[in-house]
């Protein structure tokens, strides 16, 4: 059976703040229900075009649609309710966040090697210690380089999904690149134990500034290019076929 | 109008679950079409009293399609209640105006 696509309602409501979610589920329920209304219209001796045209007259015209979710503003998504939230803070709790996860994990692990060896004296090899100690460089580096790229491309999938403004999403892939590009988890194996050293070049005595100053820009770099290959596959004509058709 | 779908919504799934078309259905057949809505209005009413927990729905699967349907909550329960003391509290109100106004023509 042939159905409305309700793409621009889609569109209406994503611009206008609903909840992605809401939004699916209503244009989800609007289909089965446009299915059913078609049957009824059907069954009372409606034929094809007739029946579907019944049928969206009985659903309600989009803009009556539209203003009775708008009328509900708990179904706004929290991103459109508090950018400033998401796309402001959002982007310093997620590096914080995400160094306290990295950093407690490593914790973690450290203390089970260290109780392994007490327990069951387990005596490692000096290669093994070597290995372990690569392993805990390349976390570190992955918390310190990839992480901020990572919340980078969160920021603009929650933006790109919810339809905020560039200017909200800017800002806060903006600030993870930047602040990202200052942070710092260091590993140091001492021989006897080891040391863990967390910094930012942005507060004082700005450790390795002109470090971070490149890492900012990198980033900055990476998530531009990344921006501009999504921007230009969304618009491509093949991209809207292909949504046309979906 | 304001808080009548509501009212309407929760008094028909109080009685037992339904999906999105066959509370309109419903609806249509109590009120004799008397409320004449576009049908696919009832759908954000559903969602926003889902989220305030008056309503709980579930995914069923129905002669090969899966519907949402919707049930009353506990907290929907004396959410109705209130919406139904406010609404009598509303009609008598108004039933007295009425009432009022048609004995004072009288009189005259």
């Amino acid at each position: 059976m042939p159905q409305p696509r309700f793409d621009h309602l889609r569109e209406c409501l994503l611009r206008a703040g609903i909840a992605p979610r809401h939004v699916r589920r209503y244009i989800g329920e609007l289909r089965d229900h446009f299915d059913d209304l078609v049957r009824e219209a059907k069954a009372s001796g409606a034929l094809g075009a007739a029946a579907e045209a019944a049928a969206l007259a009985r659903l309600g015209n989009e803009n009556d649609l539209v203003a009775g979710m708008l009328a509900r503003p708990g179904l706004r998504s929290i991103a459109s309710r508090y950018p400033w939230a998401v796309f402001g803070l959002g982007p310093v709790a997620m590096l914080i966040a995400g160094l306290v996860v990295a950093v407690v994990v490593e914790i973690g692990v450290l203390d089970l090697v260290t109780l392994a060896m007490r327990e069951l004296g387990w005596k490692p090899q000096p290669s093994a210690l070597k290995t372990f100690t690569l392993v805990v460089e390349v976390w570190n580096t992955l918390a310190v380089y990839a992480a901020p790229l990572g919340f980078a491309a969160l920021l603009f999938m929650i933006g790109a999904r919810q339809r905020m403004s560039s200017a909200w999403v800017f800002a806060g892939v903006a600030m993870v690149c930047i602040f990202g590009g200052f942070q710092n988890l260091v590993w140091y194996d001492t021989g006897t134990r080891g040391e863990m050293m967390l910094t930012t070049g942005l507060l004082h005595p700005y450790p390795h500034f002109p470090e971070g100053v490149a890492r900012a820009a990198a980033n900055l770099a990476v998530s531009a290019t990344a921006w501009w290959l999504f921007m230009r596959r969304r618009s491509s004509p093949e991209t809207e076929l292909s949504a046309n058709a979906g | 109008m304001n808080g009548v779908p509501e009212l309407l919504i929760l008094r028909l799934l109080e009685a037992r679950e339904m999906y999105g078309y066959e509370l309109v259905q419903a609806i249509r057949a109590k009120t004799n079409d008397a409320i004449s809505l576009g049908e696919g209005v009832v759908y954000p009413a559903l969602h926003a009293l889902e989220r305030e927990g008056a309503l709980k729905s579930r995914r069923k699967l129905v002669n090969g399609r899966t519907r949402v349907y919707y049930t009353v909550t506990r907290k929907g329960g004396k959410h109705l209640a209130g919406l139904v003391r406010h609404w009598t509290h509303i009609t008598q109100a108004v039933g007295h105006a009425i009432g009022d106004a048609r004995h004072a023509a009288a009189t005259l």
